[in-house]
């Protein structure tokens, strides 16, 4: 019995294989969206988590202004909790490309390394060439932004920024030879160390030889503890813990340094006090009469004699015996030189206890630095980029699943009242209720089942892989893991599957309750009813008779009206979504450099040439193309506020009553013009949002050699990267010291080349380069182009969304009214009018859909806009019009292909059907 | 010539592996104005040779003609043309959409075709006066087969075709229904064409075409029918 009741689901399967297919589809399609986007952030965080675990990140670096020394590191091992410990030097560089400076970081490679295991910290992982293996030999990281010369092959000539030293006091050679192109696990993003040189960051880092570094001592010390590996990076836990450990580490360190400093201290104190007393000495023997110096002569004579000649105090007696003959001697002679000579050497003498008395005065208090993972805002940007992923899988995926009950309701329900007959008959073949129910709870549950195994199977790889592509622009991380997660596939079937079994359980059970005889009876349709729109007769009488007829028939089945305006609502509103978004990250770059900044280049100076604001001035006085300019002093900071940091770059506009002819500082807030005032400084908008400021509000602004908190005075619209406004007085009131300008603004009257204009500014040697607004925006653009793969990803979600619902619905609505069909082709209607009597019905809930899914879309689309966008832009918030015809163009598309294959499907339609008794 | 006549026209359905002949020649006549009955046990081929005669279904060999034209040779959309404006249809089980009123199932087929009797009149004259703006569900089996016979009758048409109307129906609201057919008929000039496999309705017709195994077997012209009150079964 049992067998011939599988038997029976598994012919049910085959012959209504249509309708097997829409909840597979479905359930599928709900299960794979949700569990795909779901499995984004923990993927994207575990496979960084294993990327920093198989290279080593190390959890903490320390540096000190007094570097690091083998007893710092001795010290470090031998701390509670420290599992391995590497040393490591680093240098800043300059490299010349296209008579500009590039900011290069030489950090140190252990080619011969005699560290191993837990000491081998930030690996690097090679992407192609080798690793440095001898002295001379590099290897670079590549990016978007690397000048062409970054090949494996080339050689790199580099030079020491500060003109005041040599390279060579740092590193052994001046050219390096591109053996690799790898990458660290410590930078996983673009963003670079801060420097205090050229332009205030790092362009980008060479990997370079230990033995290459000329130095005493190591520049910093990675550290990593034990038990952290086993924490996810990210999580609060391991910060806690990180937090915990460093301060240990910290304390360590600096107890080390400090000590170093004493040591050292002590030491030039020691050399001062022997200086000193040595002066003394002399002094005493210049004012001594020639008796004391005879005396003096023949005892050190006799101590001499009983000294061994190597020893210490043999050697001074033997100089101050050098020293009392010579003035013993030039008294005799009356050599006055020789006399002036000995006064002279006194006062150098005592010119030196001086100088090496103030150096010791102003010897640096030792200063620590320490900074763990967190520290870089590309891993914290990763972190928060990977759970906007997240927000987005709370909305998206449970929209898919209430659309996979709503169709699977529907489906069941319509397949139990078409076998009503069959379960008449069962039940008065004295089958018991349950009995009866298996069988369509084995069939709900073997679509069931299959769609969310395949749908997870696909989803899990395809789309935290589709999503970490598009965050690959801003990542150099390896490939992202896709593993199988077994708990999103057993909640997702358990889920899917209640879904479904009650969707069977709550139409049986209405069919069950009733005796075989009046379930073997065709269930009576629901009655006709009036609908409201005929009270209405304004509107109800100038509406065609077919047009009641649809109107009637669209409000009768209101369930599956309702779900196919959900659907197809869905659709249009993530078809929006999907173009809108598109358009508000391609809008980023015609804001940002087309309204916001209006200057056609910013020049870079060269400030080893051009010391001065007159000097850059006169410079600049020389070119006729140039139809006004403005210099500015930009650098590079680190800005706090909140517990929160965003690199920002700081800008000092010389005369800030100019400004507005090079950038516009619209006020976020009524779009007024942003004054700067001597005090304060105007922040841009996205940064005031991620670190929770307001005008009034205090940043503080710190790059390595100077922190300040600066009052925030407006906040002005800007799209790209984060600026702060400072007029030159602020900055000087802020930071106690003049901006230097280093940077042009220039506006270059019309026909100018820009190419020859480029070139002729860096002949002159005074300008390292200039910077189009016109290419910089075209870079952008560019650059932002991957994340077109999310919209398309949207998109074509979007479309099988529609296209299911759509079919499923339109399948049932033919199915449930063949009768109906049949009759009206009976009744003479053409093949053509028989479809449209069903169409229109159609046409209506798709229309009041796209309706529904323009309101739809405009939220989806505001949520969308503000959960993905990265820290360093801002969306344009605004949707572009033309998503809206777009998105109904399409929906109407996806609906028209699915009334195509129907057109079939109603022409197949037997009329003898009209004749058959209602079952 | 007859109004309607049928020549050696032959059926056949595949089913599977087994052809089964639903027509095996029939041929038969019928006069404009005649109440014509057709009757045979299941599966003589009555509602094939309706289907045929409806244009519902189209005939493997020989004629059908149809006030002078051969509905055989009628190409699909010809087909459409002929059910509707020149075929009336009366199912079984009525086959009224549930959604809409009777008048409106009336004017579901009237607006599609020309030379149409107003809806209402067409329902008051088949006795539903008073049910006009009921929905089916509202209505009993004799009334919805009322309403059946008047979406048919408002269209004008040539031929009404009548399968088994009162299958459906208790005894005394299927003789009201023949009576309404009878009187249709007598009244109107309708030619009435109805399939029963009940042979005692057979005193009230014209002419009565009896099917055996998809064969003519018996056409017998009836020139006194009895009106449908006096016969009892």
């Amino acid at each position: 019995m049992k067998s011939a009741l599988i038997k029976d689901t598994f012919l049910e399967i085959k012959n209504s294989f249509g309708r097997f297919m829409s909840i597979f589809v479905i359930i599928a399609l709900g299960c794979g969206f949700f569990s795909g986007i779901k499995a984004t952030m923990p993927d994207m965080k575990d496979s960084a988590w294993r990327y920093f675990n198989e290279n080593k990140l190390a959890d903490i670096t320390l540096k000190s202004n007094y570097g690091v020394k083998y007893e710092d590191i001795d010290s470090m091992v031998g701390l509670d909790g420290v599992k391995g410990v590497m040393p490591g030097y680093s240098k800043d560089v300059f490299y010349s490309y296209n008579g500009k400076n590039i900011i290069l970081k030489a950090i140190s490679y252990k080619s011969k390394s005699n560290l191993s295991g837990e000491n081998d910290l930030n690996k690097l992982v090679l992407e192609d060439g080798r690793l440095p293996e001898k002295s001379g030999e590099c290897v670079i990281e590549k990016k978007i932004s690397s000048p062409d010369t970054f090949k494996i092959g080339e050689t790199l000539k580099i030079s020491e920024p500060d003109e005041s030293r040599e390279l060579s006091e740092s590193l052994k050679h001046d050219e390096y030879k591109i053996v690799g192109i790898a990458y660290s696990p410590a930078y996983i993003g673009y963003e670079r160390d801060k420097t205090n040189v050229g332009q205030g960051s790092v362009d980008s880092n060479i990997f370079i030889s230990e033995e290459d570094f000329v130095s005493d001592y190591y520049t910093e010390m990675y550290v990593t503890f034990n038990g952290l590996c086993e924490l996810e990076p990210f999580s609060d836990e391991y910060k806690k813990k990180v937090s915990m450990f460093s301060k240990k580490a910290e304390s360590a360190f600096s107890e080390c340094v400090n000590k170093r400093y004493l040591t050292l201290r002590e030491q030039a104190q020691d050399r001062i006090d022997s200086l000193q007393k040595d002066a003394q000495a002399y002094e005493r023997l210049l004012d001594s009469d020639d008796n004391t110096l005879s005396y003096l002569e023949q005892s050190l004579k006799a101590q001499m004699s009983e000294l061994s000649p190597d020893s210490a105090e043999y050697k001074t007696a033997a100089s101050t015996l050098d020293r009392v003959r010579m003035l013993l001697d030039a008294r005799r002679s009356s050599n006055k030189n020789v006399l002036a000579e000995m006064e002279n050497e006194l006062v150098t003498a005592r010119l030196q206890i001086a100088s090496a008395k103030q150096q010791l005065d102003e010897m640096a208090k030792p200063q620590i630095y320490i900074s763990d993972r967190f520290d870089s805002a590309d891993y914290s940007s990763y972190n928060e980029d990977s759970n906007r992923v997240d927000n987005i899988a709370k909305v998206f995926p449970v929209f898919f699943i209430i659309v996979a009950a709503l169709v699977c309701l529907t489906t069941m329900t319509r397949m139990v009242d078409e076998q009503r007959t069959q379960i008449g008959t069962y039940k008065a073949l004295g089958y018991s209720g349950a009995t009866i129910a298996l069988k369509y709870i084995i069939y709900a549950c073997i679509a069931t089942v299959f769609g969310s195994t395949i749908g997870i199977i696909i989803g899990l790889r395809v789309f935290p892989a589709v999503i970490f592509n598009a965050y690959k622009i801003l990542y150099n991380l390896p490939m992202v893991d896709t593993p199988f997660k077994w708990d999103y596939y057993i909640l997702c079937t358990v889920c899917a599957l209640a879904v479904t079994v009650s969707a069977v359980a709550v139409t049986l059970k209405s069919v069950l309750i009733h005796q075989p005889s009046q379930i073997m009876r065709p269930k009576t349709p629901p009655a006709g009813k009036r609908v409201f729109l005929e009270k209405i007769p304004f509107i109800w009488n100038r509406l065609s008779f077919l047009s009641k007829v649809t109107v009637r028939n669209l409000l009768r089945y209101k369930k599956r009206f309702l779900m196919s305006v959900i659907g197809i609502a869905g659709c249009t509103a993530l078809v929006i979504t999907g173009f809108g978004l598109k358009n508000s990250i391609s809008a980023i770059a015609d804001k940002q450099f087309k309204e916001v900044f209006l200057y056609d280049g910013a020049a870079a100076v060269n400030t080893d040439k051009l010391r001065s604001s007159e000097d850059i001035e006169r410079s600049l006085s020389d070119y006729r193309e140039i139809s006004q300019y403005l210099l500015q002093s930009s650098q590079s900071f680190d800005a706090k506020a909140n517990d929160l940091r965003q690199s920002v770059s700081v800008s000092v506009p010389q005369n800030p009553e100019e400004l507005n002819d090079y950038i516009s500082l619209k006020s976020v807030s009524g779009g007024k013009e942003c004054k700067l005032s001597s005090g304060g400084a105007v922040i841009t908008n996205k940064l005031s949002k991620l670190l929770k400021l307001k005008v009034g509000d205090s940043i503080t602004l710190s790059n390595g050699t100077k922190t300040a908190g600066v009052r925030i005075d407006a906040i002005a619209e800007n799209y790209a990267m984060h600026y702060v406004y400072m007029s030159p007085q602020a900055y000087k009131n802020v930071f106690g010291e003049e901006a230097s300008f280093n940077t042009v603004l220039i506006n270059l009257k019309g026909g100018v080349d820009n190419d020859e204009f480029a070139s002729k500014m860096i002949a002159s040697e005074d300008f390292l380069g200039i910077s189009y607004l016109e290419d910089t925006g075209e870079n952008f653009n560019d650059s932002m182009q991957s994340l077109d793969i999310i919209i398309w990803v949207l998109i074509i979600c979007a479309a099988a969304l529609a296209i299911v619902v759509l079919y499923n619905l339109a399948n049932i609505n033919i199915t449930e009214r063949v009768r109906e069909i049949a009759t009206i082709k009976v009744l003479g209607f053409y093949d053509g009018e028989v479809s449209a009597y069903i169409y229109r019905e159609n046409a209506v809930s798709t229309a009041i859909g796209i309706l529904l899914g323009f309101v739809l879309g405009v939220f989806l689309h505001r949520f969308v806009v503000t959960t993905a966008e990265i820290d360093l832009v801002m969306f344009d918030r605004s949707l572009v019009w033309w998503a809206f015809p777009l998105a109904a163009a399409l929906t109407v598309l996806f609906a028209v292909v699915v009334n195509f294959v129907l057109f079939f499907k109603l022409r197949k339609i037997k009329m003898v059907e009209s004749l058959k008794s209602v079952e | 010539m007859a109004f309607v006549e049928l020549k050696d026209v032959y059926k056949t359905y595949k089913m599977g592996e087994v052809d089964i002949h639903a027509s095996d020649g029939v041929s038969f006549e019928i006069e404009k104005g005649e109440f014509a009955v057709i009757v045979g046990a299941s599966g003589a081929g009555k509602t094939t040779a309706l289907n045929m005669l409806g244009g519902m279904d189209t005939c493997d060999g020989g004629e059908i003609i149809v006030d002078g034209e051969d509905i055989a040779k009628f190409s699909k959309k010809r087909l459409i043309t002929y059910r509707r404006d020149d075929v009336g249809f009366v199912f079984q089980f009525y086959n009224l959409i549930n959604n809409l009123t009777a008048k409106e199932n009336v004017e579901l087929a009237t607006q599609i075709c020309k030379n149409t009797k107003d809806a209402e009149e067409v329902l008051k004259e088949v006795g539903l006066k008073e049910r006009i703006n009921n929905f089916p569900a509202q209505l009993s089996g004799g009334e919805q087969q009322r309403v059946s016979i008047a979406r048919a009758l408002a269209k004008n048409p040539k031929l009404l075709l009548c399968d088994e109307p009162t299958g459906a129906l208790d005894y005394n609201t299927g003789k009201t229904i023949l009576k309404l057919l009878q009187d249709t008929c007598r009244n109107q000039g309708m030619t009435v064409i109805v399939i029963t496999h009940n042979s005692a309705i057979a005193p009230m017709a014209n002419r009565v075409i009896t099917l055996k195994n998809a064969k003519v077997s018996k056409v017998t012209v009836n020139y006194n029918p009895v009106s449908v009150e006096t016969i009892e079964w």
